[in-house]
């Protein structure tokens, strides 16, 4: 250490190869050394604050407008259907359910059934709970289908109900796609948790 | 030819110099990085608190409507009590909704039976949407009536 010390000490005292008297070159050192840790110091404080400040952002916009209020036709997810055992629940919610586990496919099947007969409608449904990219894009392509690891694919029709894998419904998305009827969704759980669909729920198209 | 110590200076100014370079273009680039991600986190907590002004909205309906049929089914008005008895178990953990379900349980909303249909109103109802630390939030008045 002390080594290193003297060489440090004779290498700024050798500067532009004159010697400098031992106390000066000893006093512009300790203030060359003050100067380097506050240099160090504040670029230390101003990382910090560009790191820290840009993320710890809360923005409250006071009164907001009640943009849903009045609409009688609410999103797919938020629709409300009467589930067995737990009474109304949101469309959203139910799926949620059974992606937490305890809920059955036949029990989704069954429920998203009463929805479907209560307005005479059809409806066509993937979900999702893994991955954004899988359900919403990499589904009509199949290139992120890797990634679709507890999908869950429905149709009601007028006179069937079809319940599959991705790869059986493949098609008929497309075609719903195609025709700009597709519908994405997220539906936000706790600490992360979402639900990505995929859906057409609506009048019945002619197959 | 210059005395050694004194090139030692030298070149280790260089490579101050150097290294201080190497550090800003790298500043540089990872800031570039970090913008894209900044602004993907905030798109999604503006996301997140659409979400929750929708959901806050319909859950409160969804719950209203319920207590009504069974206001109707046992042939009474319901009112307060019914709402909050029934919102107990149908709180599923949904993030960002804590504020409703909080005065839902404190009662600080208005549900009563007149001029024929149930109306609701529950005021300033904190909304919030947030991913890591950015948090953006507001307050809404929740306010509709079911037959």
């Amino acid at each position: 250490m002390g080594k290193v010390l003297k060489f440090g000490l004779e290498v700024i005292m050798f500067q532009g190869g004159q010697m400098h008297n031992r106390k000066g070159v000893i006093g512009f050192s300790i203030v060359s050394f003050v100067s380097l840790i506050a240099t160090i110091f504040i670029i230390g404080i101003f990382l910090f604050l560009s790191f820290t400040l840009s993320k710890t952002k809360g923005i409250d916009l006071g009164d907001s407008e009640c943009l849903s209020c009045g609409f009688d036709n609410p999103d797919l997810l938020f629709k409300s259907i009467d589930v067995d055992g737990k009474g109304e629940v949101l469309v959203g919610e139910f799926l949620m359910m059974y992606h937490r586990g305890g809920i059955s496919n036949f029990m989704v099947e069954s429920q998203l059934k009463k929805l479907v007969d209560k307005y005479n409608s059809c409806l066509i449904l993937g979900h999702d709970s893994k991955s954004f990219q899988g359900i919403w894009d990499g589904a009509l392509t199949g290139s992120q289908y890797k990634y679709l690891q507890d999908d869950f694919f429905l149709e009601f029709s007028k006179d069937y109900v079809r319940v599959g894998s991705y790869s059986e419904f493949r098609a008929k998305f497309s075609e719903y796609d195609k025709k700009g009827l597709l519908k994405k969704g997220i539906f936000f759980g706790r600490d992360g948790e979402k639900i990505y669909t995929m859906s057409y729920y609506g009048g019945c198209l002619n197959d | 030819m210059i005395n050694k110590k004194g090139q030692i200076a030298m070149a280790l100014l260089v490579a101050v110099f150097l290294v201080v370079s190497l550090v800003t273009l790298g500043a540089f680039v990872y800031f570039d990085k970090d913008i894209k991600v900044q602004s993907g986190e905030l798109s999604q907590v503006i996301q997140e608190k659409e979400f929750v002004n929708d959901y806050v909205y319909w859950k409160a309906i969804s719950i209203g409507k319920e207590v009504v049929k069974k206001g109707q089914s046992e042939n009474r008005k319901v009112g307060i009590k019914d709402y909050q008895e029934f919102a107990k178990d149908k709180n599923y953990g949904v993030k960002g909704a804590e504020d409703f379900f909080s005065k839902v349980e404190n009662g600080e909303f208005i549900f009563e039976f007149e001029d024929g249909k149930y109306n609701f109103e529950m005021k300033k109802v904190r909304i919030v949407g947030d991913k890591g630390l950015n948090v953006i939030s507001s307050n809404r008045d929740l306010k509709f009536s079911l037959d």
